[in-house]
């Protein structure tokens, strides 16, 4: 997956992967996207779900040895 | 902009309960409401300069960093005026942010809220 730029939010827990986040698209310009990373198990529900509530798009999340990839279009 | 207020009336008696408003009042916050929390009763020493460091829940982030990243986010705390008296706590007490109102305030803010929630 392209993407072009990356949050490590490994260590945090619910909320913070997603403020984090929330914190990040406002800098960045549409369109873009981003790789977010956490090992929160939380992250699974919450990531998909800001994603729906704000309108921006998940366009893949996978999992790899208890740590979790997702990538996020800003709209 | 849609605004929740959520009411929490406990402090290090239940860590439990009185770090949650601010986890969800700064959820809300990321995306994109207006969230307030309402410190009434044992709730208001969550405002008291220092206290929130004493309050922790292992199933959340530290209480005191959830309170001060909801108000770096742009959150506002109102503490019940008539509760902070009754425990000697005045304006020189609490932490910058934190504003004591009555309850004409709190009515208002509650009438202007999509939500009210208490824990």
């Amino acid at each position: 997956m392209q993407k072009d730029e990356t949050l490590d939010a490994k260590g945090l827990m619910c909320p913070m992967p997603i403020v984090k986040l929330a914190r990040k698209f406002k800098e960045m310009p549409s369109g873009k996207v981003l790789e977010l990373i956490s090992d929160d198990v939380g992250s699974k529900e919450d990531v998909p779900a800001w994603c729906k509530n704000t309108g921006h798009q998940l366009l893949e999340m996978k999992e790899e040895k208890g740590v979790f990839y997702y990538y996020i279009k800003k709209v | 902009m849609e605004k929740l207020l959520f009411v929490s009336t406990h402090s290090n008696d239940d860590p439990e309960r009185a770090t949650i408003p601010f986890v969800l009042g700064l959820t809300a916050l990321s995306q994109g409401k207006d969230a307030v929390v309402l410190l009434q009763i044992d709730g208001v020493w969550m405002a008291r300069k220092g206290f929130a460091a004493l309050v922790r829940e292992e199933t959340f982030p530290p209480a005191l960093d959830m309170l001060n990243q909801f108000l770096e986010a742009g959150g506002r705390i109102m503490v019940c005026g008539p509760c902070a008296k009754k425990r000697k706590l005045e304006a020189a007490d609490l932490i910058e942010g934190a504003v004591i109102v009555n309850a004409p305030t709190i009515i208002k803010e509650m009438g202007e809220a999509h939500n009210v929630v208490s824990y």
